[in-house]
């Protein structure tokens, strides 16, 4: 309880009496302040991404601008709100928890915030922590396709092993293009869409230095990238 | 319906066009219509072979770790300094939203120290000089500060066509206070198409809702996907747009593969097209559709509107398939 100055008494109708009614104000739990040392949230509030909005997590109102902008939550099962509460709590459940994996990356919620909290940030970083733990690796395991290949070529776009059912709803036009992907670019007059041989040498080198393809493949990741990439069969298949 | 982007003074100083993984290899033609806009409006600039992929697909779908990010951001931003063209100018609203994310890290010098120990095995150091002299602007702002020249170039007028904007997410709402605009209303791709006689739909809405892609959600959570994107479907419909116009390549492979999939099995009908903005403007300019624009790597149908805009001779009989080149 907040204490404030004396206030006179207030006399209600009936002729009960309030003794100082204004003279303290309740606390409810979200204006407490936020359980700093809580691992989690230490962890949240010292990643470089978060710097920008470490104040507004700290002050999170719960106001629901968040989820009421949000199409996951429109859609999805997902609640920013809900996430910003226990990122603020410290809550290690975060930490196997799939609604995360449900965010759109749209920023929708950080735009709106009146306090400058970033739900989209705090996501960010519960999945590499997930990534890194081991949990999180089912939600990514069908993307390592996009690293690998980044690696070998030093250029993303989506690697057709991710496109599957989505090139056969795309159709006939979709494998026009594919197939004829380098000629189109020949008519247009644009350039190779890969670096040069000593900018992805550089990008192999700052991948490497950067655990870009060892986060991957922690122990179990392996057996798990595998499986997936090799449906059916044994997950202890080389790769 | 007035203008009401600020005026920027013309961007100049040395532009590199950024470029965009996902429109080297879905829409070519987003490329291909800059650099002729770029070379309508005299913009000098270079396309820099030693710049790699900003990592923005891999980050998003959770793949890629942000001290591989924030390292990959650095070293493009030194490539692009050395090379004396240090405005980055992106393609996409990902490239611009992560560079400038990295920009941001590292004025810390914890974390520039840590990145400048990886860049040390390459050669290269992210300095001060480095960070005073990079740029990172959405090829919009490089036309935008140049529009005063548009309206003497057009060459077809697009009188009638009404045209929508989808902004592009990653352009403003990751950092609103550097839009070029109200990012909750971004006036920026019609006010730019402005001379051309375009009808301009301004505010609707839903024009602030995502495009639906969400990075993994498109492939692991399609029905929620599908969902979004066809809510802003609807939402253009009623407004009678001709044209969405896109500014970046993945909320425009959201609507432009998805549109018909979605009409078919919604049951609902959603006249219209969509296309870059640089597409159209290059269009109204009198680029060629096929060899600046690139229209044959676009699932939708978008010969009746280049009919309509004077852009492919009128045929008295639709194409059986309606697909022209395609």
């Amino acid at each position: 309880m907040i204490e404030l100055d004396g206030k006179e008494d207030l006399e209600l109708s009936g002729g009960a009496v309030v003794s100082d009614p204004y003279g303290a104000i309740a606390e409810p739990a979200f204006q407490k302040p936020a359980a700093r040392g809580t691992p989690l949230l230490e962890l949240i509030l010292g990643d470089p991404r978060m710097h920008r909005h470490a104040d507004g997590l700290l002050s999170c109102v719960q106001c629901g601008i968040c989820t009421s902008g949000c199409p996951a939550a429109r859609f999805g099962d997902y609640s920013p709100r809900e996430i910003s509460q226990r990122a603020r709590d410290g809550d290690p459940t975060l930490l196997e928890d799939d609604s995360v994996w449900l965010c759109f990356y749209c920023y929708t919620c950080q735009s709106r915030c009146p306090q400058g909290n970033s739900v989209a940030v705090i996501n960010q970083i519960i999945r590499g922590m997930q990534v890194e733990s081991g949990y999180g690796l089912k939600h990514v395991a069908m993307f390592t396709a996009w690293t690998e290949q980044f690696y070998a070529t030093g250029l993303g776009g989506w690697p057709h092993q991710l496109l599957g059912d989505i090139a056969e709803v795309w159709g006939d036009r979709w494998w026009h293009l594919v197939e004829h992907l380098d000629e189109l670019r020949a008519e247009l007059g644009v350039g190779s869409p890969y670096p040069s041989e000593e900018a992805l040498g550089e990008l192999r080198v700052i991948m490497d230095e950067t655990g870009s393809r060892t986060r991957l493949r922690s122990p179990g990741a392996e057996a798990l990238v595998t499986g997936s990439a090799q449906a059916g069969k044994s997950p202890s298949t080389e790769r | 319906m007035p203008t009401t982007t600020p005026d920027i003074a013309p961007i100049t100083g040395g532009v590199e066009l950024f470029r965009s993984c996902l429109v080297s290899t879905q829409y070519p033609g987003v490329e291909a219509a800059t650099t002729w806009l770029f070379e309508q409006l005299g913009v000098e600039y270079v396309v820099n072979p030693d710049q790699t992929c900003c990592t923005g697909l891999g980050y998003y779908t959770d793949v890629v770790s942000f001290p591989t990010t924030v390292a990959v951001a650095a070293r493009n931003a030194c490539v692009a300094v050395e090379a004396g063209h240090p405005i980055q100018a992106y393609l996409c609203s990902t490239c611009y939203a992560i560079n400038k994310k990295a920009r941001d890290v590292l004025e810390e010098p914890e974390q520039r120290r840590r990145t400048n120990d990886v860049l040390k095995k390459v050669g290269r150091r992210y300095d001060d000089a480095v960070a005073s002299t990079v740029q990172h602007r959405h090829v919009l702002e490089i036309l935008w500060s140049r529009h005063p020249s548009i309206r003497a170039l057009v060459r077809r007028r697009l009188a009638g066509i009404k045209v929508a904007t989808h902004p592009a997410c990653h352009y403003c709402k990751v950092f609103p206070d550097e839009v070029l605009g109200d990012g909750e209303d971004l006036m920026l791709p019609e006010d730019l198409l402005e001379p051309t006689g375009v009808t301009k739909t301004g505010y609707y809405p839903e024009k602030g809702t995502h495009c639906g892609a969400g990075f993994r959600q498109r492939f692991v959570n399609p029905a929620m996907s599908m969902a979004v994107t066809r809510e802003k479907l609807r939402r253009l419909a009623e407004q009678g747009v001709d044209v969405c116009v896109h500014m970046c390549p993945n909320c425009h492979i959201q609507f432009d593969r998805f549109h018909d999939v979605i009409s078919q099995t919604a049951g609902e009908d959603y006249p219209f097209v969509h296309l870059h903005v640089q597409q159209l403007l290059a269009l109204a300019l009198g680029a060629d559709p096929d060899t600046v624009c690139g229209v044959e790597a676009h699932s939708q149908d978008l010969e009746p509107l280049l009919e309509r805009i004077g852009a492919r001779a009128r045929t008295s009989v639709a194409a059986p398939d309606g697909a022209g080149r395609g």
